[in-house]
């Protein structure tokens, strides 16, 4: 990792309503380095929103300690803010705003002026002259990545940046964030695509009630969790191999179909097919697979108790 | 922890832009939208005289002071009712409005501060009232006569006093308020006495001692005070001053009027939410 430009240290969020205070953010620690795109994963109401403003500056931490550029975004919104673009989760426009009207006044109150065309950027150069209003619920989305990017900053904040859009823009957004990396600018994103945080973090964290329970990189993530063989042995094979045995079993018209969920992908998967070759038995359908991102947090979202448990 | 540097950016041009260039940028977006919708441009701008030609209608035949003063008495009701319209309940609803559509919440993640965002969206208020008056002074001075003028300064202050005490009190009142239609519910009992008060709808000399002394510290008295000493020289208590009189006797409402912005903007610092309440 290269010099951390983001760190926090024992970061901590309580909301205090009229109700009893709820605690969003319960003691994060993270470190996050130049030119690094940093995802933040968890379930809803995982705290990642309400960490993120803490990071950004949009709030202040309850306790712990937030450094952006070794300064403090909050207090020192003014130095941290010119170097930092932030796209909300949900933030609007006045309805009969135009496109290149925002992005004109956006532009003026920025520090760093720069000759890109970011309607372009996104896409949306034919609709600069088009009221917020008649564009598309992804068209508005790319219109917050371009005042995101205006200004061209040195760490950009992305809150589901691509929530609503459809694969291709969703492509094109990821191809953005891409340039921007090349260019060493710091990306923090937060998704509900693992895919997406599969294909472009370098490092990420996932939350579960308001604190990391895994952190690293993708690998790291998924190291812990098992692999998968999936195949289907025919009505009249000889019995299966031992290893096999506390395999999932559904039996169908074409046979009985396995899934072994195993930590030794590649030891056990020789043994089926050494066993298959010798017994002359045809593995249908097989697949093996090892641990996604997907299946690391699935196992995290279902056991969060254990998980923050430091003795489990 | 090292702090790293920006990676070299030569196309890139860095000088912070100064507040008031800040508070422009966002101004004239509002401004754009104001023009843009012709309804609300329309309401600001012909109010103004179409009150002034109903009001000089009933006003005119019992002009037994002269047509002057009903001239003033006319253009200070004029700002009054342009400070609760265009000022206290349009930028409580202008607040809200920004608020609901998550306007209010993108504008904390740029440069802007709150407050030159506050600012901003106050600017075109300002205008339409600025236009108001005017427009108004004009309808006066064809249809009645040219107002008097005894002290310009305290008829400026008058208005920026004023505006500034209502938007704020606009603003605060944003802070119970949780979508544009519910404020025609909440400004109603502020705007209703605001105007009660303000001696432009009931005569200040009319209600008991104690009522009165209460009215006078209200902000719309204060703005008709301070404009009844800028147009027609006549102080308060009745008496005609001169100009050097006129100043002591306008410390009071001024005083009056900053000390009701003093509250508002505490208020608004402590209270005012940003996004939606969830």
């Amino acid at each position: 990792m290269n010099a951390p430009v983001i760190t926090t240290t024992g970061v901590r969020r309580t909301y205090r309503g009229s109700g009893a205070p709820y605690e969003a953010v319960r003691g994060v620690d993270l470190s996050i380095g130049q030119g690094e795109l940093f995802a933040l994963l968890g379930t809803n109401g995982a705290g990642k929103t309400s960490l993120l403003e803490v990071v950004e500056g949009l709030a202040p931490a309850s306790a712990g300690e937030v450094r952006v550029f070794g300064k403090d975004p909050y207090a020192d919104r003014a130095a941290v803010r010119a170097r930092t673009g932030i796209m909300l989760q949900e933030a609007g426009f006045p309805a009969d705003v135009r496109a290149g009207e925002m992005v004109r006044m956006w532009a003026a109150t920025l520090s760093r002026r720069s000759d890109e065309d970011v309607l372009a950027a996104v896409g949306l150069e034919h609709r600069a002259g088009v009221a917020v209003s008649s564009l598309s619920g992804g068209e508005r989305r790319r219109l917050d990545l371009a005042l995101a990017l205006l200004g061209r900053p040195d760490v950009l904040f992305l809150d589901e940046p691509t929530t609503g859009l459809d694969p291709e823009s969703r492509r094109d957004a990821w191809s953005i964030v891409r340039s921007r990396l090349a260019e060493g600018v710091t990306v923090v994103l937060t998704t509900h695509y693992l895919e997406e945080a599969e294909e472009l973090s370098d490092r990420l964290a996932i939350m579960h009630e308001g604190r990391v329970v895994r952190e690293g990189t993708v690998a790291d993530i998924v190291a812990g969790e098992p692999a998968r063989i999936t195949f289907t042995l025919p009505a009249d094979a000889p019995a299966p191999p031992p290893l096999l045995g506390s395999a999932e079993r559904e039996r169908g018209v074409a046979g009985t179909r396995y899934v072994v969920t195993t930590p030794q992908l590649q030891e056990d998967l020789f043994a089926l097919l050494a066993w298959a070759r010798d017994a002359g038995v045809v593995l249908g359908d097989l697949d093996a697979r090892a641990a996604s991102l997907e299946q690391a947090f699935l196992s995290i979202a279902a056991d969060g108790a254990a998980a923050l448990d430091p003795a489990a | 922890m090292s702090a790293t540097t920006a990676p070299a950016r030569p196309d890139l041009v860095e000088q912070r832009p100064s507040p008031a260039r800040r508070v422009w940028a966002l101004a004239r977006l509002e401004l754009t939208l104001l023009v843009r919708n012709r309804t609300a441009l329309f309401n600001a701008l012909a109010l103004a005289p179409l009150t002034v030609l109903a009001v000089s209608s009933f006003l005119l035949p019992d002009a037994a002071e002269g047509r002057g003063a009903v001239a003033a008495t006319l253009l200070g009701t004029l700002l009054v009712f342009a400070l609760v319209f265009a000022g206290y309940y349009n930028l409580c609803t202008t607040a809200v409005a920004r608020r609901e559509e998550l306007m209010l919440k993108r504008l904390t993640t740029g440069e802007l501060t709150r407050g030159e965002v506050l600012v901003a969206m106050s600017v075109p208020a300002f205008a339409v009232i600025l236009a108001q008056v005017v427009l108004g002074a004009v309808a006066v001075a064809v249809l009645v006569e040219a107002p008097p003028l005894r002290n310009p300064v305290l008829v400026v202050l008058a208005l920026v006093l004023g505006f500034t005490a209502l938007a704020g009190l606009g603003m605060a009142t944003a802070i119970v308020t949780r979508t544009v239609e519910s404020a025609q519910i909440t400004t109603l009992l502020p705007l209703g006495a605001l105007m009660l008060l303000s001696g432009s709808t009931f005569p200040l000399d009319l209600m008991p001692d104690a009522m009165c002394a209460v009215a006078e510290r209200t902000p719309l008295a204060a703005v008709n005070q301070l404009m009844t000493l800028g147009l027609s020289g006549i102080a308060p208590d009745g008496d005609a001053v001169g100009l050097r009189e006129s100043f002591a006797a306008g410390a009071q409402p001024a005083l009056v009027l900053f000390a009701w912005t003093v509250l508002a903007a505490y208020l608004v610092q402590k209270r005012m939410s940003w996004e939606p309440r969830r």
